[in-house]
Parts: C-alpha cells; structure tokens; sequence
C-alpha cells in the first residue's frame, strides 16, 4: 500500500476513533461509587473513607463519533479477499457517495480526559461528607461541517444557488489542573446538598470562535466568500504577521515546555459543582446537579489573531488584457493580492476567558428493593451554543456493599441502540470497577504483517471505564423501614 | 433477589463473552486503486468589453465623429513625376513607376478563407501637381494574394494644375464603388496592391518638346489613401491557425497530465453586441500521420446580434455555449504535436446583408470552468 493512501486512512480514522460526547459515564449514576460525586456532588458512597490513588483510581476512555463506522471506511471484497477504501478507484463514486450519505451537517469530535491525581473522601458525622480531588484535565470540542467533507470529496458543483456553510467550524482545545473541594450533607431527612469549588489552574488553551464563513456557491459559479473568526492560544505559540497584516509564521517554542510551565499558576480561574438529592418517598429518589459552572482568564502567552474577510470572485476581468495594459499573469497575481486584502487580520496579546463546558444532570430512581433499583437520568451537556442530550434507563443490583452492578440503556447521539453495563466489587478494603455506555457485540479484526488489532465493529459509541479505589470504614446503609412483622 | 442479581450479572458477562469478531480486514491487501474525481466549478474569467478596447483609434484604425469604424492605408510618395520622365520615355508620355501598396496584413491573411464583403472602400490620389500643361493618368490596379491576383479597369483622371510651370496645384481623386470595381478588389483579401500607368501631357508643349528646357521645375507628387468602412458583410469567413500543442504534458513530469482530467467543460455566456458571430472548433493534429485525432466544436460561440436597416446593431444577442472536454479527448491530447484553431465568422442575416461596425459595440461576456480532476492516491 502507497504511503499517500495510508496517510489519508489515517486522518480520517484519527477524525473518526474520536469521542464526541465525552460525557461522563451515566452507567455509574446509580452504583456505590467514590467518583460519582464528579456527576452530583450530593452523592455518596456507602463507605466512610476513600483514597483514589494516581492511575488506578480511574481510566476513562471514551470513542465515539456521530457519522461513520469501521465498515464505511474499509470494506472486503469477498470475492478477491482484498480490503478497498471507500475512495476505491473504478465504482462511479458510489463509496464515496455512501461515506457522504452517513456524514451529518455538524460532526462533533469532543475528546474529553481526565486523570485523577487523588481523591480522597471521607464522612465526618452521619450526615456530612467532605472530598478532595486533584485532576488532570484537557477537553477538546471540534465540529467539523458536513459540507467541508462534501465539498473536498465531491467538489463544490453540487452547491451552485446555495451556500458552502461552515459557519458551523469549531475548534477548541483546554488543558487545566483542577483541585476541587467539596462537601455534601444531609439537610434534612430527605434532602440532601453537596457543592464543590474547584481552583482551575490553566496550562495552554486553543479557541476558534467562527461567527460566521461559508462560500456561496453563484449559478455563474462566481464564489462570495464570508468569513468572521477570532483564533485564541494560550500557549507557547508566537504567531507573526507581515506589514501587510498577513501572517507570516506560526513559532511553537517546545523547549519552554518544562515542568514550571505545567505548574504554572498564571491562567487561573474557578468552577463550581452543585447538586442535591431529594427522598420523595422511601423509594423514590430524584436528584439533580449543575457540574462545570466555571471558567478559567487566560493570560500567559497569549495570541488573538482576528480575522474578517469578505471576497466576492466573480472571474479574472479581462478588459486589461484585452487592451494590453496587464497581462494574464499580471491578473492572477492581482486576483491573489486582493483576496490577501480583503483578509483583515488583527494581530494581539490580551487576555482572553474560557468556559467550562457545563451539564446538567437529572435523575430518578425507584428503589424496588434493597437488592434492586430503576433509575432514570438525564444528562444535558452545555460546549458553547451546542447542547448534548443522552437519556439512560438502569437497573442498578446491589448486594450489600461487597457488588454494585448496573445494565443501562442509553438514547444519545441520535442513537438508540446504546447498552451499558457496570460493576463494581469490593474486597476488602479495595474496590475494583469497570463499566461501559455500550457493549460492543461484535469486532472487527485488523490485521497487517505487523500487528493485530481489534476494533468494536460499530464506532458510534464506545465507553470503557476502569479503576480501583481504596475503601475504607464500609457500612450498609441501615434501612429505615420499621418491618412489618415484628417478634417480641 | 440474589438469583436477579446473578442472572444479571451473567447476561452482561454474556453479552461481553458473546462478541464475536465480525470482520476481518487485512491492511496488507488494501487495494492501490484509490481515486477522487470531486467535480470543481469556477468563474474563470470575464469582461465587458466594446471594440474601443480592443481596437484602439490610431493611424490604422479610425472611428469617425458617429464612432463608425474605417481602416486607412496609406503610402506617400507613390507617384513621383518629374518633367525628366517625359524626357526620358519620349514625348508626352511619362512611366508611373511601378510599385506595390503593402496592406502589412500578410499574416492575418493567410489564414483567411472564405467569402467577405467590404460594400464602400475607396482609394484616393492625393496630388500636388505643377505642370503647367494638362496631364492624363493611366492607372493600373491590381490585387495580389499569393499567386492571384485581380485587376481594376484602368482609372484615367486628369489632375487638376494650376496652368503655371512651377506653381503647385493640390488635388485628389477618389476611385471607390461608383467608378470602379474596387469593392471586389478589397474584399479579394490582397496582400498588397500593386500599381502601375503612365502620365501623359495634354496638348504639347508650345515649344521646346523634347528638350525638357521649359519642363525642368515641372513636376507630381502623388501619395495614395486606401479607406476600407467597416461595412461589410461576411458568411463562413474561417481563420485557421496551428500551434504547437500547449496541452501535452512535458517530460519533466512538473506539468499538469491532460488524462488526469475525467471531464474539463468550459461554459461560455455571451452578450454580443457586434453584428458578427463566430464559431470555433479544435482539433488535435499529429502531424506525423497527418491525421485530426479528435475535434471540438463549439458552434455559434457568438451569435450575431441584430441589425437595422442600416445595417447597425439594435439589440445584442446572448449566447450560451458549453465546450466539453471530456476523457476520451484527453487521451489523445500526448499524442497530438499540433492543436488547429479554427474561427468561422458569419455577419447578421448569413452575410445577406451589409453590417456595419462601430467603436461602441459591446460584448460582455463570462467564462466558467468545471473541472472534474481524476486525483490518484496511489
């Protein structure tokens, strides 16, 4: 295989193993977990102490994308036991066109991680709970508009009397220490409130704000182009631009990439986690949280580069060669010059504000019994104007404090075929866990001379959570039903 | 409840256990074959354009107070007589020395074929004559194109003189569609006009013929002014070129390869205001076999616009014209060494009227490519 079509593979498999929800995991919503209170601060373990430990204490991983799988891109050919691309030469583009067909109008890529340095939570009372976490953590939200792909893969015929609208691309990059400190406490019987502050140390950041771009596409193929974007960094990018405000070069010093850099206290900013829960009855509990309200001022190497454009290219005027005043060349260059003009880019270093990407979590459960319960949750995720919905359904088993399991069926993504499953158990005083938002039923294998990979058959959601907490001071919640029968 | 708990946990450990592998992919088999052929569009280039553009006014090409259009030609010195040349021919009769009026249109020429029709050309003498006797010109004309030629009936007039040795007369005569057949000499395409007479004086001298005594300060200077009027007509006039072919790739491997391309199409829209329309074509030649590999014609590239009575523009006409390039054509694109232009130009009415061409036509037109590259990626 020729080095040009691996690359290729390779760039649109990166764009595709890409989370794109990067919520966290509803599965564990409803399980006895230390870490669900980074969904609600309100909840709490059953146990009285726990240590999360760097590294084992969580391994998220998310892959997910809204418009592809595996089998768009590579398929078999049964008949010659070859593997083509969907770029495969000789099919009158009907590969290409079922790749185009699968890609939406907006196609998020929002890889989210996040690494526990240390948590660490304990009970003070019966009714109070303090915790601590120390994270690493780098969130990116891009979105790349259909009509990109379609226009590179298809060209830009199929646009003539509408617009190429790439009013939807964003690009943004976060990479931020936080320390939170929370607390929860049972108010009343039945209500129950948890906050956490967290201190946001920011490392570097990357924003694209797109107010608007997009190419219209005219019946005489003239091309108007429209384009308002700002483009901030806070990071140890320069970016230098010519006299003529074009930029002439983009500098990324990596030697100032040290470890004072990565502890660097200059971009701080602060985020809040609220929640609560609320007993309506003994069975029905309905919780709700607001996590991620927070923002963090970027003020160390900082670059904006603003740009505004409007072009409108209706044909090189050929008046002037026809009179011999310019000559073609002449024109082109002209034609060039002009477009480089009608770029209006601003150059500057002011500080600039981020925005966590804040959620909304809802939910519901009914308690059939002290082994079993239902519960119904909502996560609504906030990244700028977007908005990410995912609706789960659990059966959450318990069997004392030693197992907690949940099978789940999640609606998100505009997919409806997400099953999930988690458990967790205890051994003495370590508690293991693994979960996951779907459970991949079948793979596909990738083979080369070299290697032998295996891959979920189906790419559009795929969770895997594992990790070992330290547990301590492990306690049954104590029922408070009187029972029905008593024996004197 | 444990029984619940337990069968859950195994239907999720089953669900887990159960995955099979679907597919296997084996990278080291993926096909080379791989290919993009998006299809591009683009204005490319346009204008508005009037034939004051294109033409502008000088000592060739002229545009009268009503901006109608004349080509001048003109050669001084083209008669040159001297009392000396009665002399020396004999009595009473002097040579017009020979010589040729050179239109310097050769190469344009020779590439014209075809039926044209200039209606109103006239070629005038202008002189300056200071014989004191009357004289008579004898003058041939004659087109030469190549080998052809044409002839006018020989043109007599008799400069005008003052009657006083020595004493300059200005004067000019005018042969055009009124006394002369000039109209078909013009529209023979000449390259040149080759002229020849003779003088001759009228009566004789009173005394010292032959001596050349009284005759010595007498003398003409003519020079010659060939106007063509744009007003003309035209059906099928073709100009054909050959090039070298600009299309064939080079061997240094940098150049765009014609066969990369699945489809050039080229959309013309047009505005025509001149009462003259062309169509092109273009064929690829491999001079080797002396053999047209492909053609493409493009029909009616311009239409014509509409004319009055007069023969001027009234409205213009719109054109839309697609020239396809398709695979097949450039296939053949590395195997021709000669690309042949050719240009057939029709004036309102099929040439059966006279147009007439003015410096405020006006011709807007747009031309769009769409390009439909064949990108290997392997």
């Amino acid at each position: 295989m020729k080095v040009k079509t691996r690359y290729i593979l390779i760039i649109v498999l990166t764009l595709i193993i890409t989370d794109v929800s990067a919520q966290n995991s509803q599965v564990g919503y409803f399980m006895n977990l230390p870490q669900n209170h980074m969904l609600n601060p309100a909840l709490r373990p059953s146990n009285s102490v726990y240590v999360g430990l760097p590294g084992i204490s969580g391994i998220n991983m998310n892959i997910n994308n809204n418009y592809v799988n595996f089998s768009d891109i590579l398929m078999n050919d049964q008949a010659s036991d070859s593997v083509f691309s969907f770029m495969h030469t000789g099919n009158n583009n009907a590969t290409v066109n079922s790749f185009l067909s699968k890609i939406k109008d907006r196609n998020f890529i929002e890889p989210e991680i996040m690494t526990q340095l240390l948590g660490v939570g304990f009970a003070v009372g019966e009714n109070s709970y303090f915790f601590l976490d120390i994270n690493e953590r780098a969130e990116g939200n891009f979105v790349i508009p259909g009509d990109l792909f379609r226009v590179a893969l298809s060209g830009n015929e199929s646009f003539v009397g509408s617009t190429i609208d790439l009013s939807s691309l964003r690009a943004s990059m976060m990479y931020y220490h936080e320390i939170g400190l929370g607390f929860s406490r049972n108010f009343t019987d039945k209500l129950r409130i948890g906050v956490k502050g967290k201190l946001l140390f920011g490392v570097g950041t990357m924003k694209l704000e797109n107010r608007a771009l997009g190419i219209t596409v005219n019946d005489d193929y003239s091309h108007s182009l429209a384009g308002d974007l700002t483009f901030d960094v806070s990071a140890p990018v320069k970016i230098y631009t010519s006299n003529e405000n074009i930029i002439d070069s983009v500098n990324f010093d990596d030697n100032s990439i040290d470890a004072g850099y990565l502890s660097g206290t200059g971009n701080l900013g602060l985020g809040l986690d609220i929640g609560a829960t609320y007993d309506l009855t003994d069975r029905i509990t309905l919780s709700a949280a607001v996590t991620d309200l927070g923002f963090i001022k970027w003020k160390n190497d900082v670059s904006n580069v603003s740009l505004r454009s409007q072009f409108d290219f209706s044909g090189l005027d050929m008046l002037d060669v026809i009179n011999g005043t310019k000559t073609l060349d002449e024109l082109g260059t002209e034609m060039a010059d002009s477009l480089k003009n009608s770029v209006n880019i601003k150059n500057s270093s002011k500080s600039f504000t981020t925005f966590l990407p804040s959620a909304v979590t809802l939910g519901g459960s009914y308690t059939l019994n002290r082994y079993l319960t239902f519960g119904l949750l909502s996560y609504t995720r906030f990244i700028g104007k977007q908005v990410r919905e995912a609706l789960t359904m659990s059966a959450n088993a318990s069997l004392g404090n030693v197992l907690s399991a949940s099978l789940s069926y999640t609606m998100t993504n505009h997919r409806y075929d997400n099953l999930g499953a988690g458990l967790a158990v205890r051994a003495g005083w370590a508690q293991f866990y693994v979960m996951t938002d779907r459970i991949p039923v079948t793979w596909n294998r990738i083979k080369s001379d070299n290697s032998d990979i295996i891959l979920p058959a189906s790419w559009n959601t795929i969770n895997l959570r594992l990790g070992m907490n330290l547990v301590f001071g492990n306690r049954v919640k104590t029922k408070k039903d009187k029972p029905m029968v008593t024996v004197q | 409840m444990k029984k619940r708990t337990i069968l859950i946990i195994i239907a999720v450990t089953f669900l887990l256990v159960s995955s099979c592998v679907k597919e296997t992919y084996n990278i080291d088999k993926l096909s080379d074959y791989n290919s993009l052929s998006p299809t591009y569009a683009i204005s490319a280039v346009k204008g508005d354009v009037s034939l004051l553009d294109m033409l502008e006014a000088g000592d060739t090409v002229t545009y009268g107070s009503d901006n109608f259009m004349t080509l001048v030609f003109k050669q001084d010195s083209v008669i040159t007589l001297q009392s000396s040349d009665f002399l020396a021919k004999g009595p009473l009769t002097a040579e017009i020395e020979p010589g040729d009026f050179d239109l310097g249109m050769q190469d344009i020429l020779n590439h014209i074929t075809g039926d044209i029709y200039f209606s109103n050309p006239s070629l005038t003498f202008t002189y300056s004559n200071a014989f004191a006797a009357p004289l008579e010109m004898d003058v041939y004309i004659t087109g030469i194109k190549g080998s052809d030629s044409l002839h006018l009936d020989p043109i007599v007039f008799t400069p005008a003189g003052s009657g006083v040795a020595g004493q300059q007369e200005a004067g000019s005569y005018t042969i055009d569609n009124t006394n002369s057949s000039l109209p078909d000499l013009i529209s023979f395409l000449p390259e040149k006009i080759h002229y020849s007479g003779d003088a001759y004086l009228l009566p004789p001298p009173k005394s010292g013929g032959g001596t050349g005594e009284k005759l010595e300060t007498e003398n003409l200077t003519g020079s010659i002014e060939l106007d063509i009027p744009m007003q003309l007509r035209m059906n099928n006039l073709q100009f054909a070129d050959t090039t070298d072919n600009f299309l064939k790739s080079d061997d240094n491997g940098d150049a765009i390869n014609p066969e990369d391309f699945d489809l050039l199409r080229v959309d013309i829209s047009a505005d025509n205001g001149f009462p003259l329309g062309i169509s092109l074509s273009m064929s690829l030649y491999d001079s080797q076999a002396q053999k047209v590999l492909k053609t493409i014609d493009a029909t009616d590239l311009l239409s014509p616009a509409a004319v009055d009575s007069e023969g001027k523009s009234s409205s213009s006409t719109q054109t839309n014209t697609t020239i396809e390039l398709t695979n097949d054509f450039f296939s053949s694109v590395n195997k021709a060494d000669n690309i042949i232009f050719t240009f057939k130009m029709s004036t309102s009415g099929g040439g059966s009227q006279d147009v007439k061409i003015y410096s405020d036509y006006r011709i807007n037109f747009k031309a769009s490519l769409v390009i439909k590259p064949g990108i290997n990626l392997n």
